[in-house]
């Protein structure tokens, strides 16, 4: 069995991100194995180095139809598609009708870019950070898309985005940014207001 | 009411829907000041910060954000003065008046709430919540008379109940108390008799417990209470020496203790006495630290030690109390070479890069003594003076506290 030189991992790397990447590495690694045993079973009598495997795609479709291609390591940071995966469903298109092309095809991008090995935590940061410099609402679909494919990485970076734009409006701003009616009748919000007066000074 | 945004090209202008789940991720990333302000935006808004799973998952995520401080301010005469929440990253001081707990100090605290009393009365003892407000008185006692009263607050997951254990001293002995919130009384804790002189110092409440240091004789150790047994431990720090290993370790020598090092000049560095399981005996080495503090940091429970111009950490690692060892972790130089008119504390470990610390310098003349908060970066060696404006000169800071919503009505 061959052993494999395993790229070091960077230090300083984010928890979600270090795992991520820990995942790719230890995929790179079972897929090895596993061909060598393929090998080993069909007495393959070349000693010369291992078949190269062509990578695993999968396929996803947005809701206007249009496909996108992943690579199945790339595709593991989603827990929905790692379990179409495991369940082997993942061999047809995945329709994903609640995603447009044009976010589906910025989460490939950022899953590809998060499966990458070798890149270091701060060029990661400055990529993360162009990523969600965009508009409120391509983030909110964003948010959607992470959510529905549970993205946790995906999710925490553009819940922060959200939250960083909230720190400091007001109330009335808030509901405009998110397009809240509030329900509160002036005295209700009011007291509201009284009991976190301090909040608002 | 569509909203139009005139940057967007995309046909689809309306705002997508996203659901409480996802508010709640949001909310969680904001500092505390933030959420309450955010309770105006709408009834689901409101409803949602007050709902204990709301709470929860911020007390879970607050590990990653910047801490808020309460600070109780110094003062010369004995007028009351109120709580301090000190908002570090936005460089803001906030009053927080509750007109119960006037005069009190706080003392403990545990998931955002605060245990706040007097050092020399047993009544009244208040828990609340600095941040909403709210408060709740404990049993009275009746002793009068009493002095070198602390108390700490703890919590137990398994029954999901706060616990407040107290110390004090009556005639010259020391006695243990506690209570659980909702109970009517406090209990009487039979403790080693050789504890009845300890003085004893700030809690810390950390992988359920409350640990005190305390000291004897010049001796430090750690009482450690194990909120759900409610059983006692000590971790100690002896001073004298007899025997010690003069093999040369490596600098990290992970939990099994450690031997002697030098450094660069070929200084002999000493750590406390750690106590080594597994056949390696017991290593007993010199030391005299001039300052220990206990702290949680990031979940963490870290003994800092002032040596000189050396501020070296160690851990308490182990799961359960039975098994807790003392391990030596990192060490810094600051560079500065700390002296009774120029002293700091350790508030917290923001990152692996970054320390905040809490300097207190004679500005002239010793009686000319003011306080302020630093960033300390250790491989850079660099420090970075915060000026934020309100933060009164002289200061006390609860180690330990989380800004959360806790309500300790409901408990």
């Amino acid at each position: 069995m061959r052993y494999l030189a395993l790229p070091l991992l960077s230090q300083n790397l984010t928890e979600s991100t270090a795992r991520a990447q820990t995942l790719s590495l230890y995929l790179q690694l079972s897929l090895q194995v596993s061909l060598s045993q393929r090998n080993e079973s069909t007495m393959s009598s070349s000693s010369s180095s291992l078949p190269s495997c062509p990578k695993k795609v999968v396929t996803l479709k947005s809701s206007e139809g249009e496909t996108f291609e992943i690579e199945e390591i790339a595709a593991l940071q989603s827990k929905t598609l790692e379990n179409m995966i495991d369940e082997n469903c993942a061999d047809t298109p995945i329709p994903l009708p609640n995603i447009k092309g044009k976010i589906l095809a910025k989460v490939v991008e950022y899953c590809n870019k998060h499966a990458e090995v070798g890149v270091d935590a701060e060029s990661l940061r400055a990529w993360d950070a162009e990523f969600v410099n965009v508009e409120n609402t391509t983030v909110f679909d964003y948010i959607l898309a992470a959510n529905f494919l549970e993205i946790p990485t995906l999710l925490d970076l553009t819940c922060q985005s959200v939250a960083d734009m909230i720190k400091g409006k007001t109330p009335a701003e808030i509901e405009k940014t998110f397009n809240i009616k509030s329900a509160f009748t002036p005295e209700e919000e009011e007291q509201v207001r009284r009991e976190n007066q301090w909040a608002f000074e | 009411m569509e909203k139009s945004d005139k940057r967007s090209n995309n046909s689809n202008v309306r705002i997508p829907y996203l659901s409480l789940e996802i508010i709640s991720e949001i909310l969680c990333k904001l500092p505390i000041d933030s959420i309450l302000r955010c309770r105006c935006v709408c009834k689901a808004w409101c409803y949602l910060t007050k709902n204990p799973t709301f709470i929860e998952q911020l007390l879970d995520s607050s590990v990653d954000k910047q801490p808020g401080l309460i600070l109780e301010p110094f003062c010369a005469d004995d007028s009351t003065q109120p709580f301090l929440l000190v908002d570090i990253e936005g460089r803001r001081v906030r009053q927080i008046h509750i007109d119960p707990l006037k005069g009190l100090r706080a003392m403990g605290t545990c998931r955002g709430l605060l245990c706040v009393g007097s050092p020399s009365a047993l009544d009244p003892v208040f828990v609340c919540n600095p941040i909403t407000r709210e408060y709740r008185r404990l049993p009275t006692s009746g002793e009068t008379d009493i002095g070198g009263h602390e108390v700490g607050l703890g919590f137990d997951p398994s029954a999901g109940k706060y616990k407040v254990l107290r110390t004090y001293v009556n005639e010259g002995r020391r006695f243990f108390e506690v209570t659980t919130l909702g109970e009517s009384s406090w209990r009487r804790l039979d403790v080693p008799d050789g504890w009845q002189a300890y003085f004893v110092y700030q809690p810390i409440f950390w992988n359920g417990a409350i640990h005190w240091r305390t000291s004897r004789k010049g001796r430090d150790f750690i009482i450690s209470f194990d909120v759900r047994h409610e059983k006692f431990r000590m971790i100690s720090f002896p001073k004298d020496v007899h025997d010690f290993d003069s093999r040369p370790h490596a600098k990290d020598v992970g939990q099994f203790g450690l031997g002697v090092r030098r450094n660069n000049n070929d200084q002999l560095l000493l750590p406390p006495e750690v106590f080594v399981p597994d056949g390696y005996g017991r290593l007993r080495l010199r030391i005299e630290p001039k300052e220990l503090e206990l702290l949680g940091f990031r979940r963490c429970l870290t003994i800092v030690e002032h040596h000189n111009e050396w501020m070296r950490l160690w851990e308490v690692t182990g799961d359960k109390l039975e098994d807790l060892s003392i391990s030596f972790w990192d060490e810094h130089d600051t560079h500065v070479r700390w002296n009774p008119y120029m002293t700091y504390a350790v508030i917290n470990r923001l990152s692996e890069e970054c320390y905040l610390l809490r300097v207190s310098a004679c500005y002239g003349n010793p009686f000319n003594r003011k306080m302020h908060f630093t960033y300390f970066f250790p491989k850079r060696v660099s420090y970075q003076p915060l000026d934020i404006p309100g933060l009164p000169p002289m200061f006390r800071t609860v180690r330990g506290y989380e800004p959360s919503l806790v309500s300790p009505e409901t408990v």
